[in-house]
């Protein structure tokens, strides 16, 4: 058998198609696996700043998490905490960077986050002449 | 006392010569000619046509002297041959002396090494288009792949009476690199195209190096385990290489055992071409398709170079094409010289080295598809 007829009899289209995609298919795959091995070798090399950096930002979402549920419970220990505060700065009205600093050098904790939720829960407010003021007077025990 | 006389006579070759024996006596002449004096392949080309002129003494059959009688030591030593022993060890060697440094540097040059072996399949095609049976149309169709071991390896697992034209013709057509492939390629390019600089290479890490062998034989044999042999072997020897800390073995893969196989590999491959063995419309036919082979190989290579400029950003010289071709390192020089020739401050080797050897693995793994397709 010749020609054509031959090819066709035996397959041989579908074994020469089939054949060169499977050897661009291989020589696909291991170029693209060569393209990725000196990045991979990369970020392998910089495992323990990667390490670091995730750690980091784990360490600091649960900062946060904990920052929040802390600020959250314990929003009127932190009122209590900032009303101290504003009278060893000389009471009302109060400069609300004097608090942060009388805060953060007193060890409260979180001073920004703890003023911040304080004014949003607008315990603090301002008195119109770039001070502050408490909202309602000092609750009694 | 005279009757001995005439018989010792008509036992010697000059009596039992035909004109087959000559003609292939001849044919091994040009072999080492051109091995010597053009120096084409002088490594497989001498041992080769000496193997040649071995084979084609005539001898008186019955005294296991002749490749074909089970009992001659040049039998023997064909059976490293018959029995695809020692295509794997010279793969060895190769992977041993070969450094994927241009290929890592630059991967999306092998894709030129798979394009140019569409020249396989052209070729099977072509083969049971002249007649041929699967089995041989498959064996002569790795032709293509430019790759002597390559080729006797299938040959042997396929069809291993056709081993010695299709060994001698994979092997003249890789010595005949610089005479086919300049032309096709001066053809399907533009002086333009020739004339584009390659960008420089990054630098290719140690790790990367000695990873590469790893990564290369698990994706590869496990697409076409049917490549292991040959692909298993190429791997091994790089990473011997490659390891450092084995290089004793290296050197002993890219010299001792390269070498002895060479030359026991040339030597049976060309005293079984026997003129009456030989010279058979088939092997005309297997030349014809071997030429053709090559032909394609190159201009599929080189077309595909082309296409990829299409989506390129920065622009390959579409001559890369043509070392898809895995005749190393001949098809890399082809490609250097041939660029050089349009402007000689263009250095294109060390680029035309990442398709030349993605065309080795390639051609590997096309006659491990082959081979499973057709077993």
């Amino acid at each position: 058998m010749y020609g054509l007829n031959a090819i066709a009899t035996y397959n041989g289209w579908v074994i020469s198609a089939l054949g060169i995609s499977i050897v661009f298919t291989g020589l696909i795959f291991l170029s693209f696996a060569v393209q990725q091995l000196h990045k991979i070798l990369k970020i392998w090399d910089a495992r323990k700043l990667y390490i670091q950096k995730l750690s980091g930002i784990k360490k600091n979402y649960v900062k946060e998490e904990i920052d929040e549920v802390e600020t959250s419970i314990d929003m009127d220990e932190a009122e209590r905490n900032a009303r101290l505060l504003t009278k060893v700065i000389g009471g009302e009205p109060f400069s609300l960077p004097k608090l942060i600093y009388m805060a953060k050098k007193r060890g409260l904790k979180s001073p920004y986050s703890t003023i911040d939720r304080l004014l949003k829960a607008e315990a603090i407010v301002a008195d119109g002449n770039g001070y502050f003021i408490w909202s309602k007077s000092e609750k009694s025990d | 006392m005279e009757e001995l006389l005439i018989q010792f006579l008509s036992n010697t070759g000059y009596v039992m010569a035909d004109y087959r024996h000559l003609i292939m006596i001849c044919v091994g002449m040009i072999f080492i000619y051109l091995g010597i004096a053009k120096d084409y392949e002088p490594l497989l080309l001498v041992p080769i046509g000496f193997g040649i002129l071995v084979g084609n003494v005539p001898v008186f059959k019955g005294l296991g002297l002749g490749i074909y009688e089970s009992n001659s030591v040049l039998h023997y030593l064909y059976q490293g041959v018959t029995m695809g022993i020692y295509p794997p060890l010279i793969f060895l060697g190769i992977g041993a002396m070969t450094d994927f440094s241009t290929m890592l540097a630059r991967p999306v040059l092998m894709l030129l090494g798979a394009a140019a072996q569409v020249g396989i399949f052209a070729t099977f095609l072509g083969a049971l288009a002249f007649g041929f049976a699967p089995n041989e149309a498959a064996a002569i169709g790795i032709i293509g792949g430019a790759d002597g071991p390559t080729a006797i390896f299938l040959a042997a697992k396929l069809a291993p009476e056709l081993i010695g034209p299709i060994a001698i013709a994979a092997y003249s057509y890789m010595a005949l690199v610089p005479v086919i492939q300049p032309p096709i390629m001066r053809l399907l390019t533009t002086r333009k195209e020739r004339l584009i600089k390659m960008d420089e290479f990054r630098v290719v890490t140690k790790r990367e190096k000695i990873i590469f062998p790893i990564i290369g034989f698990l994706l590869c044999c496990f697409l076409a385990p049917a490549a292991l042999p040959l692909l298993g072997m190429l791997f091994f020897g790089n990473l011997l290489k490659e390891s450092g800390v084995t290089e004793r073995l290296a050197n002993t893969a890219r010299n001792a055992v390269v070498d002895t196989v060479t030359i026991v590999l040339g030597l049976t491959v060309g005293a079984s071409t026997q003129g009456d063995v030989f010279l058979t419309p088939q092997s005309v036919g297997i030349f014809v398709l071997g030429a053709l082979a090559f032909g394609v190989a190159t201009a599929s290579g080189l077309l595909f170079a082309k296409f990829m400029n299409l989506f390129l950003k920065n622009k390959i010289n579409p001559l890369l094409g043509a070392a898809g071709v895995s005749a190393v390192p001949d098809s890399a020089r082809v490609v250097q010289v041939v660029g050089q020739a349009e402007d000689p401050t263009n250095f294109l080797l060390m680029h035309a080295m990442a398709p030349n050897i993605s065309g080795v693995i390639g051609s590997a793994i096309g006659a491990g598809i082959l081979w499973s397709f057709i077993r």
